[in-house]
């Protein structure tokens, strides 16, 4: 292996190991199946092997969720025969289901707060976890999901807003 | 331009999203409106409680065979099973599982070959001198203010010519309830793997992670280098204590008890949690004291290193490498360690690297309310005094002494405030009010109270998320309160 074969493998597995965790937790949220999350993410990062760190490294996060989104929509749709849901019908429902961490490791309990972002529509719950699971921007967020920056900008706020109100009317109690 | 309490703009200034023009513009706003402004702290505060419950949950593992998969498509021999056998421990994820943080992934690339030197102030009592004899029972281990334990890697290195042999690495941790941890290793890497350019291979470096407020500051001695990151996904231990998320598996139904060893201590009960094809989880459990003596990731049906036939093989030019083992032992539960072992608070003439937004901790603000007490003759300061300007103009004239000039308290101070000017964070009281404690629950009481004095109260706040109040002493002592017991009536 030459140098930039080795700079190319030495790139993608430390892409590897920031991004594993994070994608597989994002992806499991538009698959709903943590298995089916798992392949997305290894086809993300086999679609990395094929890039070269100068064209992606800039906007790698940007770069990976959205392969990431793609590959999980991809999936979600052959899937879904079962249950037919569009893509809007995704984006405007609200999720009755335990997040995805809950899936992977089985949690048994959920905090207040978690268990509120869990009642919000999925496109609110996904901005929401980008900007602040994942750290990206408006800016980020909006090419991942193809929305617009003021989209990303209201679904967040819409988020919070409806967070807050709940908090203030809800006790904290621990979800059995 | 005129703005209203539910405009998503307040949300966008108050996750600092707006560029400067609109920035400046909502910044002006809001300075003709409370209710604007209370908003902006509500949003920042509702974002600060999503962003640290969101970074608890626990991540995902990627499974070995994915991993694989991604792996055989960086070598030009794709498809090779021969190669598959032999992935680098290093393309594994950082120890995010339960699995993957007990193997000690956190190694990562960087591989000790080392041994332990010597280096470091965990290492007091040598390794493998009584901390068998120490170990505790789980609840031992969920209850105990300090921790140390010896975390060591069995990694099969493959030579040119196909031989194998082993390598141990070993890791040293302790930690300190609530949340905090501390690693200490040597960051090397095995022969023909790249140059890690973070961090040099060969360096002593030492890791310290508070899992709470999800900070890590990563020294380097060697280059007298800090770095200080901030709102990261800590991955040395969980927020809930070592090996919490495995740790309940020993209450579970599906742990079965596979037999009996003896070791250096005793006969140890082994049970065993099977965890997938590739993995087991094994509890070594002293059969008299009930206490934890080993934690083995994968257990002894995968792999033990006593019988492991390359264990006596030399080593060679290494080639390739995979991941083994990891075995924690050397368990000691209330270790006597110093409280500044897990300080995020570089030394002063380190360069400091900082990445991610700073905000103080509940221990840096208290450790700060004693530093002004200190410097304002051993007396809790008015509040006015809470950035450490005194009105009677003693602090420019403590900074402006020549460092020589300085007594050990004013030097103390100075180099305290600098430091939290260099890291934006002039006011760390303010800071930790705003970041850390719901809206009008910071109450302060200290004025006049003297430094040392465990009857008077200097403040009280609660904690985000928190039912009840913590209730800071003059001894500079916490104590958790329901607001019934506090002597002011508060806000539900």
């Amino acid at each position: 292996m030459d140098t930039d074969e080795t700079r190319q493998a030495e790139w993608v597995r430390a892409a590897v190991d920031r991004y594993a965790g994070p994608l597989t937790r994002y992806a499991a949220l538009i698959t709903g199946d943590l298995e089916q999350a798992r392949d997305v993410v290894q086809d993300t990062f086999v679609r990395l092997c094929a890039e070269k760190p100068g064209t992606v490294n800039a906007h790698l996060a940007q770069w990976l969720f959205t392969v990431c989104r793609n590959r999980a929509l991809d999936v979600h749709r052959k899937e879904s025969w079962m249950k037919p849901l569009s893509e809007v019908e995704m984006n405007s429902q609200a999720s009755s289901d335990p997040s995805p961490a809950e899936h992977a490791e089985q949690r048994e309990t959920a905090s207040e707060l978690l268990g509120l972002l869990a009642q919000l529509p999925q496109n609110q719950q996904e901005v929401v976890r980008l900007k602040f699971q994942n750290g990206l921007s408006y800016q980020e967020i909006s090419k991942i999901t193809k929305l617009t920056v003021s989209n990303v900008g209201f679904l967040i706020h819409t988020a919070i807003k409806t967070i807050r109100q709940q908090l203030k009317t809800k006790p904290i109690v621990e979800i059995p | 331009m005129k703005i209203t309490p539910d405009d998503p703009r307040l949300t966008a200034y108050a996750l600092d999203e707006l560029d400067g023009a609109e920035r400046e513009a909502i910044e002006t706003e809001l300075q003709n409106s409370d209710e604007c402004r209370r908003e902006v702290e509500e949003i920042s505060r509702a974002a600060a409680l999503l962003s640290a419950e969101l970074a608890a949950e626990p991540l995902p593992e990627l499974p070995y065979a994915q991993q694989l998969a991604i792996e055989a498509k960086l070598k030009p021999d794709s498809g090779n099973t021969e190669s598959r056998r032999h992935f680098p421990i290093g393309v594994l994820l950082k120890g995010r599982s339960p699995i993957g943080r007990a193997l000690g992934f956190a190694a990562g690339a960087a591989v000790l070959v080392g041994i332990w030197l010597g280096l470091s102030s965990l290492f007091t009592a040598g390794p493998g001198t009584t901390a068998l004899a120490q170990t505790q029972t789980l609840e031992q281990m969920q209850k105990a203010q300090f921790i140390t334990w010896t975390q060591t890697l069995y990694n099969h290195l493959t030579g040119e010519d196909g031989q194998k042999w082993v390598s141990t690495v070993t890791n040293r941790y302790a930690y300190r309830a609530p949340g905090l941890y501390r690693k200490e290793e040597i960051h090397t890497q095995p022969p023909g793997w790249p140059e890690d350019r973070e961090i040099g291979a060969g360096k002593f470096m030492i890791t310290i992670a508070d899992t709470v407020n999800r900070r890590e500051l990563t020294l380097i001695p060697a280059e007298k280098r800090a770095i200080l990151a901030a709102d990261v996904t800590i991955t040395i231990g969980e927020r809930e204590g070592p090996y919490a998320s495995s740790m309940k598996y020993l209450k579970g139904d599906d742990l079965r008890l596979v037999g009996t060893r003896k070791t250096p201590t005793g006969e140890v009960n082994v049970f065993r949690l099977p965890s997938g094809p590739r993995h087991s989880l094994e509890y070594w459990i002293d059969s008299k004291t009930k206490n934890l003596v080993e934690f083995r990731v994968p257990g002894t049906d995968f792999y033990d290193p006593d019988t492991d036939p390359a264990r006596n093989n030399p080593p060679g030019k290494a080639r390739m490498m995979g991941p083994t083992a990891c075995i924690n032992s050397d368990f000691v539960f209330g270790a006597d360690l110093d409280d500044s072992l897990f300080r995020l608070v570089p030394p002063p003439d380190y360069t400091v690297e900082t990445r991610g937004r700073l905000h103080v901790t509940e221990k840096e603000m208290i450790d700060f309310l004693g530093i002004l007490a200190d410097y304002n003759d051993k007396t809790f300061p008015e509040r006015s005094a809470f950035a450490g300007v005194f009105s009677d103009g003693r602090t420019v004239k403590s900074m402006e002494k020549p460092k020589e000039d300085r007594t050990s308290v004013e030097q103390k101070f100075a180099e305290t405030l600098q430091h939290y000017v260099k890291m934006s964070l002039p006011d760390p009281i303010g800071d930790f009010r705003v970041h850390s404690t719901v809206e009008n629950s910071f109450r302060y009481l200290g004025k006049g109270v003297r430094l040392g004095d465990a009857e008077s109260i200097v403040c009280w706040y609660k904690l985000n998320g928190a039912k009840t109040y913590r209730v800071v002493y003059g001894d500079l002592s916490i104590k958790d309160v329901p607001p019934e017991d506090l002597p002011l009536r508060v806000e539900p």
